[in-house]
């Protein structure tokens, strides 16, 4: 075998069909798997979820490739992979409605001084936390607040009454419940 | 011989995947979802038996892994030499939001959503575009808000 062929070798055209059909098979459990999860930002994620994303990668990588080994194999996966969540990103960005199923909302916890404590309960935020957040923020009391959002992200923003800049940045992760 | 076999196969692959990313990946790092790194990760998998023939020989992995450094270490001095190339391979900041009003064309080429945008505001303690000056995804994917001074 020459050395082009060795280094472009590419499997059949069937061969490339399965790889293709079974990445993005692979790519759609994947979405609907973490999103069952529940969490949806790498800010919210801890060192096991990493662990488990770079598992997850690993297990799925035969079932992707089928033990095809090919120069052409691999990269007909990779840009299935990168097409796919190219059409995820650009639905998530159009469709608000998809956006917030697949990234959540943002929960307003604290509205021109008023605590809303529905939501925050239902966010499992406690009372001590949103002070803590405020706090970091150089806000003493709620009733200097315009707002106080609970980001996706699982951070808290929070916006004063008279709008000052001042910005840290904290997660308060685990607090989400899926 | 096998060693250069591998070498120019990962050198295609680096390729492939830099022009991939670059047309189809988003550049909000720091908006990154989890799909996203369950995409990458898948993606460094896809790639992986293509790299190094499904093989786990020393010498392979030695050939392979020494030209993803090489390569990323050649990239970077391109960069630093070329501002010109910069702008082409890794991109501009895009201005979001000017004078208070959402560029939303501009948006929308970037994938940002109103809720990306409304949660970077809040980052800076800004409850509306309207009291943003500018708003600037930057080239390394975060988003940088320059408030409005008192009497603007």
């Amino acid at each position: 075998m020459n050395l082009l062929e060795r280094i472009f070798d590419y499997p059949s055209a069937t061969g490339a069909l399965i790889v293709a059909g079974k990445t993005a098979a692979i790519y759609v459990f994947l979405i609907v798997g973490l999103r069952l999860l529940g969490k949806r930002e790498l800010g919210q994620m801890s060192l096991h979820d990493v662990v488990l994303i770079v598992v997850l990668g690993n297990a799925v990588q035969n079932a992707m490739l089928g033990g095809d080994n090919t120069l052409g194999g691999g990269l007909v996966a990779a840009g299935v992979l990168l097409l796919l969540n190219r059409v995820v990103n650009v639905v998530l960005a159009r469709s608000r409605r998809v956006e917030r199923f697949l990234s959540g909302e943002p929960v307003l916890i604290v509205h021109d001084g008023h605590v809303l404590r529905g939501a925050m309960s239902r966010e499992g935020v406690t009372i001590e936390q949103l002070h803590a957040a405020l706090r970091e923020h150089g806000i003493a009391s709620v009733g200097e607040v315009h707002m106080c959002v609970l980001e996706v992200d699982g951070t808290m923003s929070v916006v004063p009454r008279q709008a000052s800049v001042l910005k840290t940045r904290r997660h308060y992760r685990g607090l989400r419940l899926p | 011989m096998t060693a250069v076999v591998y070498a120019a196969r990962t050198l295609i692959v680096l390729v492939v995947l830099g022009i991939g990313l670059r047309l189809l990946g988003k550049r909000e790092a720091s908006q990154l979802t989890i799909y996203d790194l369950a995409m990458i990760m898948a993606l460094s998998n896809a790639v992986q038996n293509a790299l190094t023939g499904g093989r786990g020989d020393l010498s392979i992995g030695l050939a392979s892994a020494g030209t993803i450094v090489v390569v990323t270490w050649v990239f970077a001095r391109i960069i630093r030499r070329r501002p010109d190339l910069e702008r082409r391979l890794v991109g501009v900041p895009t201005l979001l939001v000017y004078d208070g009003r959402p560029l939303r064309h501009r948006m929308r080429r970037e994938l940002v959503t109103d809720d990306d945008l409304e949660a970077a505001l809040r980052e800076r303690s800004l409850s509306d575009a309207r009291q943003a000056r500018l708003v600037v995804l930057e080239v390394d994917g975060s988003i940088t808000v320059v408030p409005r001074s008192e009497g603007d």
